[in-house]
Formats: C-alpha cells, structure tokens, sequence
C-alpha cells in the first residue's frame, strides 16, 4: 500500500512517449515518485534515465520490478499492453495503460475481468479527456446549455507524425492499425464519452495490408435527445483542419486540438459572432501538463480508492468500436491512382 | 521477377513514396524502401513491403542495406550534410556492393534561379549560382558521373518542379491562389516545368528497364510546354477557386533576385554584441552574467548625457517595412516564373523509350483530385 501521500510508480517502456510526456509528468508531480523503468532495450533506458538524472534501478523484466510498487505504467508498443498489464494486474498492482487498451476487443475485457478479479483497476492514457474544453462539452451537452445537437464533423491530420522509437507504428502486428488506432482512439474515446455508442457507422480507409494512413468515418447516434450524425476524418498524409465542429440547433460549437482550454460558439442567430467558452480554473500550459493530470489522476485512484477518470472498462468501448470498424472496413476511393489502363502503359 | 531487388532511398519522401507505390500496385519486382524516420514513412506503411530506417551518416549500416541490391534509386533529400556526406555514403556502398544500376534524383535547380537557352537540352553546362540546393545537387551529379567511370551505369534525371498527388508544390501554389491577387511575371507566360510525379516515376521506371543510356542527364518535363498563367488557371478552374492575378515584370524579380543581403561589418558586429538579446544570452553563464552585471552597473555610474551619447552609437536602428501586399519577388512561386525556357524531355523519350503515364490534362485532373481530398479548395 501506499505510504503518505505519494504513489510509487514503475514505468514500462521507455520509448518517445516516456521520454517527453510521461516521465517529466511524473518527476514532476508530488504525488508519484518513479521508482523503477523498465524496457528491453537497456541502451534507451539508460539513456532516458541519463536525460533526467534518474537513478533508479532498471530491468528488462516487468516482474522483476514490481517489489513494492503502488502502480504500473505501461507505455510500450501496442500489441504488448496487455501481456505486460496482465503481470501488473496478476500481482494486484495497478496499472496505467498507454492508449490503446489492448488491441482486441477480447484482449480488453480479459484485463478487465482479471482486473475485477484480483481487487485492482485499470486506468488508460486518454490524456485529451483532461483538455477543459473536452470536460466544459460534455457538462453542456449533458445541461442542454448548447441547443439539440443535429450533427458533428471532427478532422485531424498531420503530414507525418510521431516516430516512436522502436518504429512499431509501420507493423500492424505491433501496432494494430494505423491512423484510426494511434491518433483517432483519441477522438473516438471522446465522442463516446459525449455521446454514447453509436448505433450505426460506416467506415473506410487506405491500407492495402500495412496500416492505413487515411480513414473516414459516418456515424450515427440514437441519443436521448434526438439522432446525431457525424463525421470522422483522419490523416497523416494530410494536413487537416484538426478540430471537431459539433452543430446544434443553435450553435456551431468548436473545439480545437490546439486551443484545449477553449470552446468556441458561433451562434446561429447572429452571424458574423464569436463566443468563447471557458473555465475558471487555471488550464495547463503544455501538453506534458496534461500527462501529469493523467498521472495525478491515477495517483488518487490508488490512493483514495477512487475511480480513474478513464477507466478499463470505458476504454474496452472504444476498443470494440475501433475493432468492429476494422472488420467492416471498406477500401477508400482514392480517384488520383493510375488506373488500369494506366498501369498496362508500364507494363 | 524483372531485375533483382530495387533498393530506394528517401522511400518515404514524396517522389520516394510514389515510387513504391507504383511498383506495389504494379507487383512483378522485388523491392525495399530505405527511409530516414517511422514518422514520415505512413504513405508507404500502407502496404505490407519491405521498410528499413537507416542512417545515412553511418557508412557500414549503408553498405549492409545495399548488399542484395540489383539497382539503386536515390530519392532522399534532407540536411547539407545527409545530401553531402550521406550520399557520399550510398555512392562507395553501392561501388563496393558492385551494384548494377544506380538511379539519381537530381533537379534543375543545377541550372540556377535564371537557366539561359542551352537549358532547352541537355547540352547546356549547369550553372547554380547562388543556389545552395542547386550546388549540393550539382556536387551530387558529379559523384554519379564519377560513379559511372568506376564501371556502374547510372542515370540521372533531372525534374523542376513536380506536381501531382501529394505534391507539396502544387499544394503551396494552391495556398497562394487562395490568399489574394497571385502575382505572374509577364502575363505568366514562360513554362512551369512542372512534371506530374507519376511522370517522374514512369521515367525512374525507365531508367531501370533500360539496357542503354547510363552515364547520362536526362531532363525529366511534361510533352506539352504549359505556362504559369494556363497551370494556375486550369488548377484553380478544377478546384472551382475563384482566383485574381497581378502582373509583375520579369526585370523586376531579375533585379530582386541580383539584389545581395546586406553585408555585416565590423560595427554591426560590436553593436550586436553590446546588444541586451546577445548579452542575456551569454548570462547563462555565470562568469559572463558577473561581468554583465559590473558592466552594467559601471554604465549605470556614469552621468546621463555620456549614457545617452553611448547609446545613440551602439544602438541599432528598429527597421519597420510595409505589410507585403503581393508575395514578395523572391519567393519561390514568383522566382519559378521567371525562368524562361522549357526543358525537354525528347533524350529522355528517344533513348530510354520514355512514355508519360498520363497527359497533361490527365494529369491535373488527378492533381485537383487529391488536392480537394487534403482540402485545399475550402475557405
């Protein structure tokens, strides 16, 4: 158990994530102290140690490290959180897990289960679910301050992206996907989070056996307060306007992956006008900041016994959501391809 | 399987990933895509190939890829020192692994800001200028000829401006379309140059193909001259912008381009370094920031006519000029237009039986294609 006030943390995976978000986010907090790093690559470990003036011991072996740990991080390639989560969990220690939850939808409800079963809980890195503005949408959607919601658009795309050090976002068995499993889960967390399941979706993108790098979505919603239809856009081809558009009877409400601190209204009764939404509450300044909400959070959890505020069994829905639009999949139209006869020219 | 393995270096950058594409798309030939980081790579991460980072800079990790290659394609770009060192890397790999063709990527910018008339062929002699990119190509060029002495065939091929599906070019000038009266130098009436990249690719495909014409430059252009005036038009038209031009004279870019950066003296220097940015800079360290502080302090010492008359000769006068209007001349997209001749692909077409893969209109037409896909047409 923990002592004072402080949670005793053992970090697994010491990729890029770790090294500029999660570990800073942790040193810095008063409420975990990181007590050992794990990773089969001992050259990063040290090196990511080394950066921090961390001295802590380090082990290749998850299970070697969980002597008098209050809790675990899992940031490690996809297709290993649950196997490395499953240790943790089987120990009863607590476990933080990097989005995604797990690659199956079967995966995530055993860790789940077992998680139920040995008395602990899981909580999962959905840090944009501490972005205000995030939180400031779902008390509007749920107070109706916004008007009946008609419909909504979210588009997120990058020319490039993240590098993860041991490149296992280039192998769909590491990584499980592509652009919907890495930067949509995010969105897809959230708009489950303000709106429900959905009830139907049709889905398509551009993998041809390797992971997509573009996708589209259309979704529909039987909410409580009417049909919602939206749409999902991402890329990481493309640069895209990276922000959700949420149209009401009376606004259209945005929500910008740049700006989480604000929620913007256009009214539609008066065009040409701009409201932005906020909270009194100081927001963070950087991204790492968030990460260290997201720790914090975790923190608490274990030592209040409270419930983190993304936990397994809300992260499992949008696991399932992203596995049944795998399955359904249909190949994006892409009309800039040489076609057929085209190609016979080469031929 | 034609050949043996094709090994393609920048293999995700744009000309790179449209390469393995194609050769994906087409089957029939075994290849591995050589890149720089994961993070750039999800064009090609599509497919279930062959991708490998590597380093250029590390010589042995270069000539381990480039054993059990057949051909050698080199798309990469990046620092001075990865298209100057790093190359230098591919070139003694692929000399030592006796590679059997080797394909180089170069760029007409080897002719300079303003290619005069023997530019129209491959006869003319290349001459950057000022350009740093059209020097460090021209270096590379010179390594591949000296490359094909050493007994292995190469070619290169040489492209201007290249549009196309993923074209950060095409994606730019349609930007400057949408952002107000876009200027054209002379009625916009010299050529683009602008090859559709799976024009390149076919004519990289070529090159591989071919059993003759190593030890050449090939200009690699689209069959039909099209001026800027024609390209912007007909891009804006597909994409239903509405566009507005304004004129600027050729003489005037000329003049721009001539015009060189100011020269920093000596003065300038010690007024920099008398500077509150430089010296807060330099506080960072602690021997620095002492003598810093007694400085100041001493300065502050003094009577406040002698501070008054220290300061009006090391301060630095706060320069404000006019809000562009207009792009300014020696941008690229007004630069480009300046550029008076159409560089011909005939060599290319008569000796490596050359075939673009689409025409002109085609072209464009898969151009605005993906252009409104990255939703370049919406306000």
């Amino acid at each position: 158990m923990p002592t004072q006030n402080r949670v005793k943390i053992v970090i697994a995976g010491c990729g890029r994530i770790t090294e500029q978000h999660h570990l800073p986010a942790a040193l810095r907090s008063n409420l975990v102290d990181v007590i050992a790093l794990v990773d089969s690559n001992s050259a990063r470990v040290h090196a990511v140690a080394r950066k921090y003036a961390l001295h802590v011991p380090s082990t290749a072996c998850l299970d070697d490290a969980l002597e008098g740990a209050d809790g675990v991080l899992v940031a490690t390639p996809n297709r290993t959180h649950a196997p490395l989560a499953k240790i943790a969990i089987a120990r009863k220690v607590p476990v933080l897990i990097e989005k995604p939850l797990a690659c199956s939808y079967a995966e995530a409800q055993e860790l789940c289960r077992l998680a139920e079963q040995n008395g602990t809980f899981i909580a999962v890195g959905f840090h944009t679910r501490y972005y205000p503005n995030v939180m400031l949408m779902k008390e509007s959607i749920e107070r109706g301050v916004l008007g009946r919601i008609r419909s909504f658009h979210y588009e997120f795309g990058t020319r490039g992206g993240w590098a993860p050090v041991s490149g296992f976002n280039l192998d769909k068995r590491q990584s499980g996907g592509g652009v919907l499993i890495d930067s949509g889960s995010h969105f897809i967390d959230r708009m489950l989070y303000w709106f429900g399941s959905p009830a139907g979706f049709e889905y398509e993108d551009d993998s041809y056996g390797g992971v997509e790098a573009n996708c589209r979505c259309r979704l529909r919603f039987d909410h409580s307060l009417g049909p919602i239809e939206g749409t999902i856009v991402l890329s990481k081809t493309m640069v895209l306007q990276n922000k959700v558009s949420i149209f009401t009877d009376d606004y259209t409400c945005e929500l910008g992956e740049a700006e989480p601190e604000l929620l913007t209204l256009y009214p539609r009764s008066t065009p040409g006008v701009r409201m932005t939404m906020g909270n009194d509450a100081p927001s963070p300044k950087s991204r790492t900041d968030y990460y260290q909400l997201q720790i914090e959070d975790f923190a608490r959890a274990i030592l209040e016994g409270a419930r983190p505020r993304v936990d397994g069994w809300s992260s499992a829905r949008s696991v399932e959501l992203i596995e049944q639009m795998y399955v359904r999949r249909r190949q994006m139209d892409e009309p800039w391809l040489l076609d057929g006869r085209r190609l016979e020219i080469a031929g | 399987m034609r050949h043996g393995k094709i090994g393609i270096f920048g293999a995700s950058g744009f000309v790179g990933s449209a390469l393995c594409e194609r050769l994906f798309f087409d089957g029939g030939r075994d290849f591995v895509a050589f890149i720089h980081t994961t993070g750039n790579a999800a064009r090609i991460a599509r497919f279930p190939i062959d991708i490998r980072s590597i380093d250029l800079m590390d010589a042995e990790q270069v000539c381990e890829v480039i054993s059990g290659c057949s051909v050698i394609v080199n798309c990469a770009r990046g620092s001075r020192l990865a298209m100057t060192r790093g190359f230098r890397n591919i070139i003694e790999a692929v000399k030592r692994a006796r590679v059997g063709k080797f394909i180089h990527l170069s760029s007409m910018a080897i002719y300079g800001d303003d290619p005069d008339e023997t530019s129209r062929t491959e006869s003319g002699v290349p001459i950057p200028g000022r350009s740093e990119y059209g020097r460090i190509k021209l270096g590379q060029d010179q390594w591949v000829f000296r490359l094909q002495q050493s007994g292995v065939p190469c070619y290169v091929l040489c492209p201007d401006n290249i549009g196309g599906p993923y074209s950060p070019f095409a994606l730019g000038l349609v930007t400057q379309l949408r952002a107000g009266a876009f200027p054209l130098v002379d009625g916009g009436r010299y050529p683009t140059n602008v090859v559709h990249v799976d024009n390149l690719v076919q004519a990289i495909l070529a090159a591989i193909d071919s059993t003759h014409g190593a030890g050449e430059r090939y200009f690699v252009n689209e069959e039909e001259e099209v001026g800027w005036k024609r390209y912007c038009e007909d891009l804006a038209g597909l994409l239903e912008l509405e566009c507005t031009f304004t004129e600027v004279a050729r003489d005037d870019v000329l003049a721009q381009l001539s015009r060189r950066p100011g020269r920093v003296g000596l003065v300038d220097h010690v007024k920099i370094a008398l500077s509150g940015e430089f010296r807060r800079g330099l506080a960072v360290m602690p021997a620095f920031a002492w003598l810093n502080e007694t400085a100041r302090w001493r300065f502050e010492a003094l009577p406040a006519k002698w501070q008054a008359a220290v300061r009006e000769r090391v301060e630095r006068p706060t320069i404000i000029t006019k809000q562009a209007s207009v792009l300014p001349l020696d941008e690229p997209y007004v630069r480009f237009q300046a550029r008076r001749f159409y560089h011909s692909p005939e060599k290319l077409r008569r000796i490596l039986g050359y075939k673009p893969a689409l025409d002109y209109s085609e072209g464009m037409k898969t151009t605005a294609a993906w252009l409104m896909a990255a939703g370049a047409s919406r306000s």
